[in-house]
């Protein structure tokens, strides 16, 4: 039998537990963020809450690549699949021959961020926003809708909701419109997938219920339905 | 004869001037982002691709269910990329390449 070196063997026994510490660290480390490129200073510099506001009012929308367009989209799911990549904020609805509808969308702010494979289980236009009760312990202005808000332009759902389900449970997560447009491409919700009402509206007209929803969001903590 | 040596050299830098143009035109094919583009503050495998290991690893482990996701993924090398993915009772790491190519699918 071939005898290593005591040192080598130190490692070898270490090697197994660095792996799996290097794969967990990864989904520990800090949500990627959305850049966005300043031809002024000719450097990218992060697209905060305030810099998204100041281009939605000097633009009247979102900046280009988080507008509703259709890109290739090599894929084994099957047409109708959604696919939220939260890392880079954009949302896939698969279409046939290896395309897919792109829209531009917001996520969870750091903390907030999940990840999984949920589906579809119940679709609302115009729905009334119940903020849950650990939302009115973080925000007591939130407390004068706990019996509920009715759907309209100012309600935070905005004009479209898709409920997320695991199984046939209700995952408290929803792909929805908004009420503040100028968020797409912000880590800034609760959890949901937010769309402008525009996009919310399109997608809305072109799923079901059922519908596969995968969610990718790198150094997301939670894990739904895998 | 000063006429004719004038008109060569007026010739050889119009000559050069084209050249500087042409290699003005090289150079400003090295585009700089336009404004309000945006990308990511981190580097990910195009989602596709992360898809496309999530599914190959779902045949290939025989996985129940066939959900199979991915958690995290960065480059590997200058063509490819490598996925970490999880599943019921396991992960896996897989490499891909920018054609769609799964190179290699390793249980963890």
């Amino acid at each position: 039998m071939i005898k290593l070196p005591s040192a080598f063997r130190a490692v070898l026994g270490w090697l197994p537990a660095v792996v799996v510490l290097a794969f967990a660290g990864v989904a520990l480390a800090q949500s990627f963020q959305t850049q966005i490129y300043d031809p002024t200073t000719r450097k990218w510099v992060d697209y905060t809450p305030r810099a998204a506001a100041k281009f939605y009012n000097r633009h009247g929308q979102s900046p280009e690549e988080f507008r509703r367009q259709v890109v290739t989209f090599r894929t084994a799911e099957k047409p109708g699949t959604i696919i939220i990549d939260g890392d880079r904020h954009f949302l896939y609805l698969v279409q046939p021959n290896f395309q897919a509808i792109r829209y531009g969308i917001g996520v969870g702010r750091d903390g907030f961020g999940w990840a999984g494979i949920v589906k579809i289980g119940r679709m609302q236009e115009w729905p009334t926003w119940t903020p849950p009760p650990e939302m009115i312990a973080r925000d007591p202005e939130s407390a004068k809708w706990a019996g509920g808000m009715p759907g309209g332009p100012d309600n935070p759902l905005g004009a479209r909701a898709m409920y997320l389900y695991i199984g046939n449970k209700d995952s408290i997560y929803r792909i929805h419109g908004t009420n503040q447009p100028w968020t797409i491409g912000l880590n800034i919700s609760s959890g949901c997938i937010r769309l402008n009402n525009e996009d919310v509206a399109d997608l809305y007209s072109r799923v079901e219920v059922g519908a596969k929803v995968i969610v990718l969001m790198q150094g997301a903590a939670l894990y739904k339905g895998v | 004869m000063n006429e004719i040596v004038s008109r060569k050299c007026a010739a050889l830098l119009a000559a050069g001037l084209g050249l500087s143009v042409v290699a003005g035109c090289n150079t400003s094919s090295n585009q700089a982002p336009t404004a309000g583009a945006v990308r990511s503050s981190g580097e990910t495998a195009p989602t596709d691709l992360q898809l496309l290991c999530a599914s190959k690893t779902a045949e290939e482990l025989k996985v129940a269910g066939g959900n199979v996701l991915p958690v995290s993924s960065m480059p590997s090398g200058e063509t490819a990329y490598q996925v970490n993915l999880t599943f019921d009772g396991g992960q896996a790491v897989c490499v891909i390449d920018e054609t769609g190519t799964v190179q290699s699918i390793s249980p963890v």
